[in-house]
């Protein structure tokens, strides 16, 4: 997978004030390579991440997909690359509260054609240390677990792009050695794009993105 | 697990999920209640053993009673056409006597025209029908035919004044014997013809020979009703020796509010509907924006939501339908009680079901449209943002 972005733009309007937070952004991202967005708050780390996974529309500027350009118009055609391609670790987990853990994974394998696998949903509540909490809601789980549950439903959907938006903001040590165990594997194979405040996933990423 | 993230989550959580029932439930129930008692009561409380479903005849009539012979005539030529204007002889009888028994009830004998009985009595026959023309066969209201306890194809039997009446129109001076002359009862009036709750109608022809006392004027149409306004006014009634008029069945006006009705619920139907679920969606973006970026299609999202609203709106329905039925029964049961013998004043008719049917479709139509701007209006970047 490669995705290219050829002078991507995004302007925010509000009101009559415009406020620029992309500027022809030009870069070439390819699969087998971690990639870290750096750059000051407000700079457009999680705006930039957004159109890269096809989130949001870019204001100006072309995004390629293996060398096709992405028709930002088309929200439906849009949601089925997201739902091919694409796996997303979110900001404050975006997990559904109320559903338990084992409902959050499932909801993977909803509108899809795709058939519902147990083992392996069981093998990654193993491997995430959760198989305990399967049918517990995750309202009830502790920060780390929950940031589990997220990385669990992420890579539960074999995609070929994952993108991480501050995703050890709020796990402590050892979770997010875990974290960093899954990323370096991930990484050998896939397409990862992180967003981070900190310098901690400086030594693991292949390339530094500044903005 | 459409259902489950239905409820648990793009609703706002169980809690207000099941808010939404009990508010859905309870307007719904307000809906049922309204079309039942609007359309269904009236002049069922006073007719025996009779279910009457559909509305009431707007049409409406007039009676004057203590006549002279002129004074139909006069009515018919000034009349519009489609006003119907019948005379006949009333009279005020004691008791009615079935085989071997005297039942003591008062009730009124009415000699009629055999075109009153066909263009006016026949559309409120519950059970029968109308007296052949010369044969000896009458048709009872509703009410006296259930306390004198009789039905159709029994035989009752008239005291016969003769031929020998004499005197004013309605206290008559009687010479020579009284007979007892068999008629056979082939119909039973209904509630709407709730003038005729106790009387008994008889042709005139098989009647004995007294001077016609009544007048009924009959306005089907308001065409008919606004021409006999019209010629009130020219109509002196101390010229023809009249000594009363009354009004019968007159729901004129009633039509347009009545016809308002389903269109008024339907409306706050929608209305309501559409606040509580404005209030179950309140700060659902982020959630929708989440499973969009899943790759979960607005088409998904939108089965989930409607697919357990409609689940909603059936349960609801038929709860209200099931609870409405109970109401009127417990409602007949008391008038049953009260009167001492079954009746059924109120009852869910079909013309409700089907109605109720109409509204959750409306309803659901409007909300399925609200739904989808909500929905598709959400974009999968809410995601990002926490």
């Amino acid at each position: 997978m490669i995705i290219q972005a050829l002078d991507l733009g995004k302007v925010y309007q509000k009101g009559k004030n415009s406020i620029e937070v992309i500027k022809e952004f030009n870069h070439v991202f390819e699969s087998g390579k971690m990639y870290l967005l750096k750059g000051a708050s407000g700079k457009g780390k999680t705006t930039l991440l957004s159109i890269l996974g096809l989130l949001d529309k870019p204001t100006s500027g072309k995004l390629l997909l293996n060398g096709k350009e992405i028709d930002f118009t088309k929200p439906g055609v849009l949601c089925d690359i997201r739902k091919a391609e694409y796996s997303f670790v979110f900001q404050d987990y975006a997990l559904f509260e109320n559903l338990s853990v084992y409902e959050n994974l499932r909801l993977v394998y909803e509108d899809t054609d795709e058939k519902l696998d147990e083992k392996r949903i069981d093998d990654l509540l193993q491997k995430m240390n959760l198989s305990h909490r399967k049918y517990h809601r995750t309202a009830e789980l502790s920060g780390g677990e929950k940031q589990r549950v997220a990385f669990a439903r992420a890579l539960l959907k074999d995609a070929e792009v994952f993108i991480f938006d501050e995703p050890i903001s709020n796990v402590d040590e050892g979770n997010a050695q875990i974290i960093f165990d899954i990323m370096k594997v991930l990484k050998t194979t896939r397409m990862v794009m992180v967003t981070c405040h900190t310098s901690v996933f400086d030594n693991i990423c292949d390339e530094i993105v500044c903005l | 697990m459409k259902l489950k993230l239905f409820i648990k989550e793009l609703f706002g959580g169980i809690g207000k999920t099941v808010f939404f029932m009990i508010m859905t439930l309870l307007s719904t129930f307000l809906i049922c209640v309204l079309l039942t008692f609007t359309s269904e009561k009236s002049y069922t409380k006073l007719a025996p053993n009779v279910t009457f479903s559909g509305q009431v005849s707007r049409s409406f009539s007039r009676m004057y009673e203590n006549i002279s012979d002129s004074f139909a005539s006069n009515l018919k030529s000034k009349l519009s056409k489609d006003a119907k204007v019948y005379q006949f002889t009333v009279r005020y009888s004691l008791s009615i006597t079935r085989p071997g028994q005297l039942v003591g009830d008062e009730y009124m004998r009415y000699a009629c025209e055999h075109d009153f009985l066909e263009e006016v009595i026949k559309e409120f026959i519950y059970e029968g029908r109308v007296p052949e023309k010369g044969k000896k066969e009458i048709i009872l209201g509703g009410y006296l035919a259930n306390i004198a306890g009789i039905k159709v194809g029994d035989t009752v039997y008239s005291i016969d004044l003769g031929n020998e009446v004499t005197g004013g129109k309605m206290f008559f001076d009687v010479t020579g014997e009284l007979t007892e002359i068999p008629y056979t009862v082939v119909g039973i009036l209904n509630s709407t013809g709730a003038r005729f709750d106790y009387s008994v109608l008889f042709e005139a022809e098989t009647q004995e020979n007294v001077a016609p006392n009544v007048v009924w004027i009959y306005l089907p149409t308001k065409e008919s009703e606004e021409s006999y306004r019209e010629i009130t006014s020219d109509i002196n009634l101390a010229d023809y020796d009249v000594v009363g008029c009354s009004e019968s069945i007159g729901m004129s006006g009633a039509k347009g509010l009545k016809n308002l009705i389903p269109l008024f619920v339907s409306v706050f139907a929608v209305v309501v509907e559409g606040l509580l679920l404005a209030y179950a969606m309140k700060g659902i973006s982020r959630k929708l924006g989440i499973l969009k970026a899943m790759g979960i299609r607005d088409s998904y999202i939108f089965k989930c939501y409607l697919g357990g609203i409609t689940l909603i709106q059936f349960i609801s329905s038929i709860v209200s339908i099931i609870t409405t039925k109970v109401i009127c029964d417990v409602l007949n049961s008391g008038y049953s009680e009260e009167i001492g013998f079954p009746i059924t004043v109120f009852h869910v008719s079909i013309r409700v079901v089907l109605f109720m049917l109409i509204i959750v479709a409306v309803v659901l139509t409007s909300i399925a449209g609200l739904l989808k701007i909500r929905i598709y209006s959400v974009s999968p970047k809410k995601a990002m943002i926490s």
